[in-house]
This record gives C-alpha cells, structure tokens and sequence, in this order.
C-alpha cells in the first residue's frame, strides 16, 4: 500500500469520526466500526468525491465495507 | 366530540391539474423529465417529476399551485370564495421560498426595505396570501416537520373542529422543485435514476416530484346543515417521534404512530382495510415501515391491503402525505385503490406486505391509514373512513390546563428554570440522559438543554409522562444556516458537493428531532413556523391536554440568528435562545396559576384588527376582566394599534415589543406567569401578534385562595 489514494482515504476517513484522532487506519477495519454511521459515511462519499474528482455510483458502494476497499474502489475509479 | 368529515379536494399534481388527473395518474405513472430550474450535468440523477405549472417561472409558483388546488376543493364543497368567514387554513410546506435561492438562502445579500413584499420568500407565504384572498379568517397554522408535515397539518385541522374553535377548515400542503433539496436528496443517494419502486426488490430510491394539494375538513352536522356531500370521514389521527436517529426510521418509532392513530379513531388493528404507505422505496424507510405494519396490522392480513402512491407520483416531499390522502378520499369514493407500480415477484427481506397490484381487483378501500414519515424521525398517520360510517361517540370535558416551569436555554445567559408551582411537590433528582451529539448546531443544543432541564425538574413521574406525550416546538428561522451552507456549495462547487450531513440536519424540525432523541421523548413532536409560532405551540399543547389527550405537553420556541438568513431593515434582533414550557393538567392546587382561555386571530386584514383583537380580549374577560392586558401589537398597522390602545387606556395594561425569533414571544408568557405566581394581578392575558403572522391570545389567572 505504497501508493497516495489510501493515505488520501484515511485522512478523510479521520475528518469524519472524532473518536479516531491520533490513530493509524489499517485497510481491513470496517468503516462501520469507526464510529462512522450511515449518513456520516454519505458525507464521506461526499468528500472523497470531490477530493478525486469522481462521481461514484450507488451500486459500486453497496460492495465497500473496509477503508481499503474504499481506496481500491477510489483506484479503480480513478483509471477509468 | 365534534365528527369531522371530508367535503372536498383538489390539487395539482405531477400529472396535471385537478384530482381526476392525478387519480389517473396513479393508474400509469409518468416519465421523468429534467429539472427547469437547474442543470443536471454535475449530477448522477437527471430526471424530476414536475407539476404542471400555467407559469413554472412565476416567483410565486407555490402561491400559484396552492390557488389552483384550493380552488378545486372548494368548488367541489361548495364554498364561494370569501363564503366562511370563520373557515381557517393549515398550510404544510418544507420548501415554499426557497424556489428563490438567491433571495432566501444567500445570508450576503443586501438588507430589504420595509416596503419589500415578503410573503414570496416565507414558507408561510402560499397560507398567508391564501387566508386573503379566501377570506379564511378561523385558525391559522403553518407546519413543517420534513416529509410528514402534511398529515401533521391534517391533525392540527382536525383538532381546530373538534374543539369547536371552528365549524370548517382546509388543508393544504405545497412544495416546489428546488435545487438544494434535490442536491440534499442526490447526496444522500436517495434519488432514483429509474422509477420509484416501494417495497419490491427492484427498488433503488424515488423520484423527486412537486405539486400542491387541499382537502376541505368539516365538522359533520354543518356539512348536513348546508347540504355539502361528506366524502370520506376523518376518523382520527396519531403521531409518535422515532427518539432516535434523525434520517434511519425505526419501525417501532411508526407503528407507535400507527397505534396512537387507531386508538384515536376507535378502531381496532383487525378493521383497517388499506394502508397507504409512506414507502419511499429507500430500504432503511421500507424495511422500518413494512416492520411497523406488520407488526401492528398483523391481525388484519387476510383483508389488508397496502398501497402506495409514490410508485406512479414520486415523492412530493411535506405534501406527500396530503396528496396520499387525497389519493385514499377519492379511493373511498371510487371504491377502486390505486396500485403499487412495478412490483416484482421477488420482494427483498422486508417483511411481505399484502401490495395491491391489481388495480380491477375489487378490494375494500375503508377505513384506510394514511401514513407518513419525516426526517428526524417524525410519524404522522391518519384514520380515514367512508362518509357513512358511523363514528364512536366521545365526550369532551374540557379539563383545566396549568404551566408548571419553564426553562429559558440562552446562548449568554446559561439555563434557567422558572418554576410556577411553588407548593413544592414532586422535585426530584435529574434523569439519566443521552449526551447531544457535539456537532448538533446551536438551536439544537439550546432546545435540548432547555429540554433536559424542564424533564430533570418534572421529576420522574411526571417528565416519564411527558415524554410519551411530546413536544410542539415553534420557530421563525429554522435551521437555515444548512441551507446557506448548501446554496454556497452549490453556487461554488457544483451540486455534488453538497454535504448529506447538512441535508440532513436542514429540516425545520430536526432540533426537535434531536432533542428528543437526546431526552428519549417518544410522543408527537411538531413544528409550527412563524414569528408567533411558539405562541401556536402553546395554544395547541393547551387545547390537547385540556380534551384530554395528554396528561402534559412540553412547549417550545427556539431561534438564533445564524439562521435568520434575510430581513427587512428595522426588523428587531433575535436572541440565540430556546424558551421551553412544561403544559399538564391542572390538579387541585390553591394558588396554582392556569390557562383559561386563548383565542387565535388569522393573519388577514380582517382578523387581526383592533375590533378584533378588543374582541378577543373581552371574550377572554368574560364577566371578569383580566386585571392586565399585556399586548404586542407588531401585526397590527399603526392606526390598528393606536385605536387598540386607546380602547385599553381605561385598565392596566401593558405594550409589549417582543424580539424576533419564537422563543422571545414565548418569554413574554413567562414573564407574564412569573408576575402571577409572585402575586402580582390575579388575571392577565398576553397577546401576541407580529407582521406576517397569525395572532395569538392567552388568557391566565390565579385561582383559589392563596
């Protein structure tokens, strides 16, 4: 996980639950378990959005669960 | 108790002008088209439902399509225009205004001038240039509690007749297309690209659409007297608040609201022949709802039918409730339901809901629950039945009403509880409370302190009470600071930067929404807007626990500055406060000071003039005159109010000069309380006008022998 999107993701991830200051994310934690819920995650969709200039799809998200499938779906995305 | 039926209805819908349209409508469902007033290009979602609209770029778009539905329904009940005087409105809206973003939602733009006509940019608006022109001088409200703001409105009507404040009321609900509701929406990914599909496996959200309707209530022997044909009785109605988060409903926090409009209507579980579903094809919305009507209409399953009208008309936000029950009135009528659109055979993991798909089928179509739910958790169900069914007799005792504390949650000041029982009683130890989330805004923190302040004094009999009661709040300004936050980010980022959190917490009701999750209030919640509005909500708290359906209401008002985006010059500051009143029935207590009287006055230049404010105040006097007045005459023009104070010359009274903002005008009641349990005059009433606005008069007294 060497390149710049997870980073990217996790900094967002962190705006998004205060409880998580200060901690390293690892790809395999599942954003419900963050202290992220269900509207707190469409504002992270939101962000994460905008930050890669991207406009993901309903269906692509219901498949994301974990911080690195969020990133890996911000990678596939972004090489389209 | 007064028996309130249904005499007329109109509206302008998705699929054209009037009720047949729209009753035909449900039959097909419509395309999609694009959104007029903005681009799409940034969104993933491109298609709206409009209304058909003569002039779809009239600033007074609301107004307009309100007009066209009322004049229906009143055609069909036979009322010319300016015909019943005493008739009053309750207008539902979420969205009235906000057509005019740059003039509503921009907190830069310059200052108005006094002249300036205001009523295009309140949500008020469409009820107010409505009560005028129709001659509609009886009760006047407007509600806004997010998608269940029009059957909200169709309680408080109801309640307005059965109290015998007036023989006749409309109904109405308006909402528009706007482009931050539709980013609000699209953000929260509850828009479809497709159709809007409830209950069924293909569902993948709705469709945004817009319109206006009406329905005429009567009280039944008035109807009789002027030969108007009933159309559908209006049985009862019930409402409950989900207490927990404010956009994922709990099928508990529903069928609470389905069991309180049941029991309402004197009707059991087993009778109810339709329900029509809020069913926004969302799947935390579906999931909760199909629980909820299991679980509460499980007996009735061989004879139930569900259907649900925004598989053909989309979701029409605060009117969604009123068109469904137009929807539910003209079933009745037709006996023919309108079908759930594009069911599947495979239904998802909700429950199994009996879903009527066969239009030619020929089912019962009463009684019928009409059901909606808002952001915030708000529920809000009608009973509705045929015109002959025979409604059970219930007797009215009106019972007397007292206001036991209040708490005043200020920005600069900290909270402070006014108590006005003063023979001490139950005083206990504060209740356990959920914390409030920290990125709760202002308004939402003030109320819920107030709130939590007020339960730890009631002790904890009494706040356990109060709590399943509810809380009726008013508010001039709302959240509005999340809808200048949306504007920005639309105007400066496109669309789809516009954050769900902010959508979210847009509604007028979610501070009521979030305090009572914080404080587990359980009961109806409701949100009046308007200057007077915490006055309405006081009014309307007194007239519930004094027929008996409450033991106690919480009352409250709430503003703050942030969220008064626009105004005119010369307009008075507004604090940054919540102001919160503890309502219950009044026990034997020597001393205690009670609610003997209100009176409301409509916003027209009939209803709020000096005769009838004098008016007012005699009758509230009764054979004994209150020994102060205290009056705020701000709705009145110069020449009314000098005329009114003239006439008062010769007793005590007081000019009143409240600041703007809900909660100011509720603290000039509890100034008014706190003189009463000091000893001060035995008997006052507060009157509370402002511009725009209905009026409102209260009249309390110290009894017994103190």
């Amino acid at each position: 996980m060497t390149d710049s999107v997870f980073p990217a993701v996790c900094e967002l991830v962190h705006k998004h639950s205060a409880e998580l200051a200060g901690r390293e994310l690892e790809p395999d934690e599942r954003i419900v378990d963050l202290g992220i819920d269900s509207l707190e995650r469409l504002s992270l969709v939101v962000d994460i959005e905008n930050r890669f200039g991207l406009m993901i799809d309903d269906a692509d998200l219901s498949d994301v669960h974990t911080v690195g499938e969020l990133a890996g779906l911000v990678r596939l995305q972004s090489a389209k | 108790m007064a028996h309130v039926v249904i005499t007329g209805m109109g509206c302008v819908s998705p699929f054209g002008d009037g009720v047949d349209a729209f009753v035909a409508g449900l039959q097909t469902g419509r395309a999609a088209e694009p959104p007029r007033g903005f681009d799409v290009a940034d969104y993933r979602i491109k298609g709206v439902y409009h209304a058909r609209a003569t002039d779809p770029d009239s600033r007074e778009l609301p107004l307009e399509l309100a007009e066209s539905a009322l004049s229906e329904a009143f055609r069909q009940a036979g009322v010319a225009r300016g015909e019943e005087r005493s008739c009053g409105l309750a207008l539902a809206s979420t969205s009235a205004g906000w057509h005019l973003p740059n003039e509503t939602l921009d907190p830069a733009r310059p200052l108005l001038r006094g002249d300036a006509d205001v009523t295009v940019l309140l949500k008020e608006g469409p009820g107010l240039a409505l009560a005028e022109r129709w001659g509609l001088d009886g009760p006047h409200c407007t509600v806004s509690s997010a998608c269940a703001s029009s059957t909200g409105a169709l309680a408080w009507a109801t309640e307005r007749i059965r109290d015998g404040q007036t023989p006749m009321m409309v109904v109405g609900a308006v909402d528009v297309l706007t482009e931050v509701v539709f980013a609000g929406f699209h953000s929260m990914r509850l828009l479809t690209s497709g159709e809007t599909r409830p209950f069924t496996a293909g569902r993948s959200g709705f469709v945004l659409a817009e319109g206006a309707a009406f329905l005429v209530l009567e009280e039944a022997e008035h109807a009789r007297s002027r030969g108007a044909r009933p159309l559908a009785l209006m049985a009862g109605w019930g409402g409950s608040s989900d207490a927990a988060h404010i956009t994922t409903p709990t099928g508990e926090g529903i069928a609470r609201s389905l069991r309180d409009a049941l029991a309402d209507s004197g009707r059991k579980p087993a009778e109810v022949r339709v329900y029509h579903a809020h069913g926004t094809a969302s799947a935390a919305s579906d999931t909760a709802e199909a629980e909820a009507v299991t679980e509460v209409l499980a007996p009735g399953e061989e004879t139930l039918r569900v259907t649900a009208t925004k598989s053909a008309v989309g979701h029409t936000e605060g009117a969604a409730g009123l068109f469904t029950a137009v929807a539910a009135v003209a079933a009745i009528g037709l006996r023919r339901l309108p079908p759930v659109l594009g069911v599947d055979d495979a239904q998802p993991a909700t429950p199994r809901l009996p879903l009527h798909t066969a239009p030619a089928e020929d089912v019962q179509t009463s009684p019928a629950l009409v059901h909606a739910s808002g952001f915030g958790g708000a529920n809000c169900t009608v009973l509705l039945d045929a015109p002959d069914t025979a409604a059970p007799v219930r007797h009215r005792h009106a019972r007397p009403v007292t206001v036991r504390l209040a708490v005043r949650a200020d920005a600069h000041d900290g909270v402070r509880l006014i108590p006005f029982d003063r023979s001490g009683g139950e005083a206990e130890a504060g209740a356990d409370v959920a914390p409030q989330a920290a990125s709760s805004g202002r308004v939402s923190r003030l109320l819920s302190r107030a709130v939590g302040a007020a339960l730890d004094a009631a002790g904890p009999r009494r706040s356990a009470a109060v709590r399943e009661s509810g809380l009726l709040t008013g508010t001039a300004f709302g959240v509005q600071e999340h809808h200048a936050r949306m504007h920005e980010a639309i105007r400066s980022r496109g669309g789809r930067s516009v954050d769900p959190l902010d959508f979210a917490r847009s509604t007028f009701n979610v501070p009521v929404a979030e305090c009572a999750a914080a404080h587990r209030v359980r009961g109806r919640t409701e949100t009046h807007v308007g200057p007077t509005s915490g006055a309405e909500a006081l009014v309307s708290a007194v007239g519930l626990v004094e027929g008996g359906r409450h033991p106690a209401l919480l009352v409250a008002g709430y503003d703050a500055p942030e969220n008064r985006l626009w105004h005119v010059e010369g307009d008075a500051p507004v604090p940054a406060r919540a102001t919160v009143l503890l309502v219950e029935a009044a026990g034997e207590r020597p001393g205690a000071v009670q609610v003997t009287g209100h009176r409301r006055l409509a916003p027209t230049s009939r209803a709020l003039t000096a005769p009838a404010v004098l008016r007012a105040v005699e009758e509230l006097d009764g054979d004994e005159p209150a020994e102060e007045v205290w009056a705020d005459l701000a709705g009145l023009p110069a020449p009314e109010r000098a005329a009114v104070y003239e006439a008062l010359c010769d007793r005590r009274h007081r000019p009143m000069n409240a600041n703007a903002g809900a909660a100011a005008v509720l603290d000039i009641h509890v100034a008014a309380l706190t003189q009463l349990t000091d000893g001060g005059p035995r008997s006052l009433t507060v009157l509370s006008t402002a511009a725009h606005a209905p009026g409102v008069a209260v009249r309390y007294e110290r009894g017994g022998h103190d």
